[in-house]
């Protein structure tokens, strides 16, 4: 039997097991507050999984593991750690953002600027940002499961697209039911993988003393040559500037602290406690499986030092471990895949959902519904979304992926700004937070356009002079009307 | 495990979608393999025959030049046997040609499926060759799996896009169900005004709005109901009868206020050694055994002074559908007071009768009488000298006897002669100290202590002042015949009853012989008496006077103890004003 129909045994049994989660929270949603924020009652367990698994993105999955693949473990300095930096102003925000009463980002600015401009904008951004960020993950699973399964990519697509819907029309009862499930799957697939890495090479030292004498090209494609001694230099032996690590900090870790999908869960969770506990915990959890993840990474290069042809980086898990792995595990690691996508891009579809009713449909919609009719509309405006999310992912224009590269920069460049300074700077003004957000965006989308295909990881990432930009407008801005100037 | 309705409609689907797609799975893969190794082995079998018309065409050939014309035209997959041994193979495959012998018939294809191949084969005339055609079978089943792949795949996108289907119908049938559970859930904890708006035109809508009606109505009968309880609730709070009502197991469901109050007051009083609460229960037992209502007096005394309540006791059988025993109902009403007035007036008729009986019979008699002491004493007289020893003795005897027939007969016109009472206010307390020293001497000789405790010495009843004389002095001296020991007491108290001082109580308790309860309810008939030498009206009299000056007299009385009688009479205002 060829290996594909194993994959589809697994393909099948995680689809069912996924419907029967996703049910579980579709007959408890009967307001849009819980369907968009589980009513506000998520307890404490459910929120770690529910925050972990949405954290957890095909980016970490693929995206990380090729990364600490090709460039090593400047990937941890590049990425976890600014993320996980970003969680931690989160905790700062927790209890200002939950006595607000707002239950979205731009519901904030509306409550704290009294400004509808401020929150149809804000609106916006997550709407635009997520729709492009769910078309990356439908197109980051859709490559993978169409090797795997060895079948078209439009049909994986497809299927992708079912599950994304299907979870999410559950709300955030059954986005945090299937989440959990798919929380386990991801920790088993990474788990699994790492140990018997681990256990090829002959030990987690091992793996570091043999990833540290590797030299030559990780993509034979590629035009990137790993010195030896740079996969486990923190600054690869100096090509990576120490500004551009600093850069990426305003674009990964503002990107989280800004993010909507976890501010969400923060809104979600029972009370202040359970929120802040949730994040801390989660990030406990995360580190273990982020260690895992670094294992996988440095432990596939030692083990198969080159791959061929590949599109991008994202590719490299999937063809390692098939080489690695026996198909069972193949398997798992599929299944994980599938699962750090699919939780991911459904948490976004919610999201992007929630933003568009609360502050755009909400404020421009003079009609008062009741509940099972925004009900309604909201599962709609969920359908339109993510119909809309896989049709773009099906041909991509390149240049909106591009764009997805950047998504987190806007949300740090637009939002970091007017949010943490109307939470903590009292004389904050509506004035001041609207310069700010549209100069950082100006600045970002400028330098993007500037940067446009040329830009690599060792550049300084645009977010970071965007978000500066943001903080000195804000800033003199303030000043300045507090001087009655403006 | 219990199945929810959701679930309920879900897992059938579910089973329905999945084995129904397995089964078409299942039929379609062994069809789609058939077809592929028939069509295999029909190429083959085409190849067969296209060989021998082609052996046919050259046969002017012989064994070698024909294996060379193979050679050059490249047939693929070939192998010719002859006598058993492979003469010519271009496959890269070793045959088991013990199969293609055993089988081979000249002139027919036969075919035969290896566990790597598939073999067409055929032995023709001509050199005596068989020749078999092969097929590599994995070759030819990757492509099968690999386009089959598609046929799962699809089974598995539509089987997960049926449950989803299914999952969102199940729920959006059993939403409203929820919902309606929900709002019976709000009804039954009693918020009958609530309703519910289903928002939907269909059966399950229609429902919502016939349960909306059907609460409305059941909101408008509660009340009803509701009210109608209140009703007779308050029927049974304030009615002045006791109800105790009782299951079929004849246990206490439910006891009125009256009822509650009545087996407090009478906690005290028996009938028989029979609590108030023994008689219920007796009666109740009683309409039980008999199947039907039982209506019976009981008399209570209590048990410290001997006061005395009637209750009338009704118990009946509360039916219900089909002639079952739903319960039994106890009432009973304290009727004390009327069995008190119908005494008091079978007494009165008795004493009218005993009056106009005793004036009639009085004068017939004291006129002979009269007669009959004078010649007594006449005759006395003369024969004084001849009358010694025991005759004297009983000539006094007689006259004493014919004065207490004489004295019997002065009561007797006394009591029947109706005197009119001339109320005024008397003093009380005056009257009694009057009467006490009348009988100072008796009561010295009886060595009689008395007691006098009076509230106020300026008490006084509306009365007529010779009749409350006689009262007193008949009571008194009731007392004083009473007490037959040394230690005799007799107190005697007078208070106001009231605040307004309309009205006062005279009671006079001694420490005497008592009077049994069989007894004490006839004190008041006339002739009745436990002394022997009493004519049995005084007490009688005093009831007479007593009633004829608007006033009211009790007695009660322990064997052994002592006997009580209160007097009580207006005061027609404090006599100082």
């Amino acid at each position: 039997m060829p290996n594909s129909y194993i994959f589809l045994m697994f393909f099948f049994f995680y689809s069912i097991a996924l419907l029967y989660f996703g049910k579980l929270g579709y007959k408890e949603t009967n307001t849009i507050h819980d369907f968009f924020e589980g009513g506000g009652k998520l307890g404490l367990l459910v929120s770690i999984v529910t925050f972990s698994a949405t954290w957890f993105s095909a980016a970490s999955m693929q995206g990380l593991s090729g990364s600490i693949y090709t460039y090593g473990i400047v990937s941890v300095f590049y990425s976890i750690i600014p993320w996980f930096l970003g969680a931690l102003f989160l905790i700062w925000l927790t209890p200002g953002l939950r006595a607000s009463g707002a239950v979205t980002i731009p519901g904030y600015f509306k409550k704290r600027y009294n400004s509808k401009t401020l929150q149809i904008t804000g609106g916006l951004i997550i709407l635009l940002n997520f729709v492009l960020y769910i078309v990356i993950q439908i197109r980051g699973f859709g490559i993978v499961i169409s090797q795997y399964l060895e079948i078209p990519y439009y049909l994986a697509v497809i299927i992708i697209y079912m599950f994304i819907l299907y979870t999410t029309f559950g709300g955030l009862f059954s986005i945090a039911r299937s989440d959990a499930f798919n929380f386990v799957i991801i920790c088993l697939g990474i788990i699994i993988a790492a140990v018997l890495i681990v256990y090829k090479i002959g030990g987690i030292s091992e793996i570091f003393h043999k990833a540290s004498i590797i030299e030559g090209y990780a993509i034979q494609s590629g035009s990137y040559y790993t010195e030896k001694g740079s996969l486990t230099h923190p600054l690869v032996k100096g090509a990576m500037p120490v500004l551009s690590l600093i850069s990426v900090f305003f674009a990964w870790g503002f990107g989280i602290s800004t993010n909507p999908q976890y501010t969400v869960r923060i809104i979600a969770a029972k009370d202040d406690k359970t929120a802040i506990n949730m994040i801390i915990k989660s990030i406990m959890l995360l580190t273990i499986i982020y260690s895992a993840v670094v294992l996988i990474g440095l432990g596939s290069r030692i083990l198969i030092p080159s791959v061929g042809i590949i599109d991008s980086i994202d590719a490299i898990l999937p063809v390692v471990s098939n080489s690695i792995f026996s198909l069972y595990i193949n398997g798992f690691i599929m299944l994980a895949i599938m699962a750090a996508a699919i939780s991911t891009a459904n948490s976004q579809l919610i999201v992007a959902s929630s933003s568009f009713i609360y502050d755009i449909f909400g404020v421009l919609s003079k009609k008062n519904y009741d509940d099972e009719t925004l009900l309604r509309i909201s599962r709609f405006v969920v359908f339109i979304v993510g119909s809309l999310s896989m049709v773009l992912s099906l041909t991509p224009p390149e240049n909106l992926l591009v764009y997805g590269g950047y998504i987190w920069g806007v949300f740090s460049a637009s939002f970091l700004i007017p949010l943490y300074g109307g939470m903590f700077y009292e004389k904050a003004t509506k004035k001041s937070a609207l310069y700010s957000m549209f100069s950082g965006l100006l600045v970002i989308f400028i330098l993007i356009l500037l940067n446009y295909k040329s830009h690599s990881m060792f550049d300084i990432h645009p977010a970071m002079p965007g978000v500066i930009t943001s903080f000195v407008v804000f800033c003199i801005s303030s000043k300045l009307e507090e001087a009655d100037i403006i | 495990m219990k199945l929810n309705i959701e679930n309920k409609i879900l897992i059938p689907f579910v089973l329905l979608f999945f084995i129904s797609l397995s089964v078409l799975l299942l039929i379609s893969f062994r069809n789609d393999y058939n077809f592929i190794i028939n069509n295999s082995f029909r190429y083959m079998d085409n190849k067969l025959n296209e060989f021998e018309i082609s052996f046919n065409e050259n046969d002017l050939l012989n064994e070698e030049e024909m294996i060379n014309d193979i050679k050059n035209v490249k047939l693929t997959n070939f192998i010719i046997v002859k006598d058993g041994d492979v003469i010519f193979n271009n496959t890269s495959f070793d045959i088991n040609l013990n199969e293609v012998n055993a089988e081979k018939e000249n002139g027919k294809i036969k075919h035969f499926i290896g566990e790597n191949y598939l073999l067409s084969f055929m032995e023709y005339d001509f050199f005596s060759w068989t020749v078999l055609i092969l097929e590599d079978k994995n070759e030819l089943l990757s492509f099968f799996y690999e386009s089959y792949k598609y046929n799962i795949l699809a089974s598995i996108i539509f089987l997960t896009f049926s449950l989803q289907i299914t999952i969102f119908i199940s729920a959006n049938i059993t939403k409203p169900i929820k919902k309606l559970v929900g709002f019976c859930e709000v009804i039954s904890d009693g918020q009958y005004s609530e309703k519910i708006d289903l928002k939907r035109n269909d059966e399950i809508g229609q429902l919502g709005i016939a349960f909306n009606q059907m609460v409305g109505k059941l909101d408008t009968s509660i009340n009803e109901l509701v009210n109608m309880k209140n009703y007779n609730e308050d029927i049974l709070k304030y009615i002045d009868k006791g109800i105790i009502t009782f299951n079929s197991d004849k246990s206490i469901i439910s006891k009125n206020p009256f009822a509650i109050q009545t087996i407090i007051e009478t906690k005290n009083y028996l009938n028989n050694r029979n609590s108030f609460m023994d008689i219920v229960n007796k009666s109740i037992e009683l309409t039980y055994k008999e199947k039907k209502s039982n209506d019976n007096l009981f008399e209570f005394t209590k048990k410290v002074d001997g006061d005395i309540k009637y209750y009338d006791f009704y118990t009946s059988i509360m039916w219900g559908e089909n002639r079952n025993i739903n319960g039994y109902i106890c009432s009973f009403n304290n009727v004390t007071e009327r069995k008190k007035l119908e005494s008091r007036i079978q007494r009165l008729d008795r004493l009218a009768t005993a009056g106009t009986l005793a004036s009639g019979v009085a004068h017939e008699i004291r006129n002979p009488l009269t007669g009959m002491r004078t010649s007594i004493q006449v005759l006395k007289r003369r024969l004084k000298e001849n009358l010694t020893g025991n005759n004297e003795i009983m000539f006094e005897r007689l006259i004493k006897e014919i004065d207490r027939i004489n004295k019997l007969i002065s009561d007797l016109l006394n009591y029947s002669k109706r005197v009119d009472s001339k109320l005024q206010k008397v003093k009380v307390f005056q009257s009694v100290s009057d009467t006490l020293a009348l009988l100072d001497g008796e009561l010295k000789r009886k060595n009689i202590k008395t007691l006098i405790d009076c509230e106020d010495s300026e008490i006084t009843f509306l009365i007529d002042p010779s009749q409350f004389n006689q009262i007193l002095l008949n009571l008194i001296k009731n007392s004083v015949d009473a007490i037959e020991h040394e230690n005799g007491e007799i107190s005697v108290k007078m208070n106001y009853i009231d605040n307004l001082k309309n009205g006062a109580e005279l009671i006079i308790n001694d420490n005497g012989s008592g009077i049994s309860n069989e007894l004490i309810k006839k004190v008041f008939d006339p002739f009745f008496t436990t002394k022997s030498s009493g004519t049995g009206l005084g007490l009688s009299v005093v009831h007479e006077l007593v009633y004829q000056n608007g006033g009211e007299i009790n007695i009660q009385s322990i064997v052994g103890k002592g006997t009580t009688v209160s007097l009580y009479f207006k005061t027609g205002g404090i006599s100082n004003e």
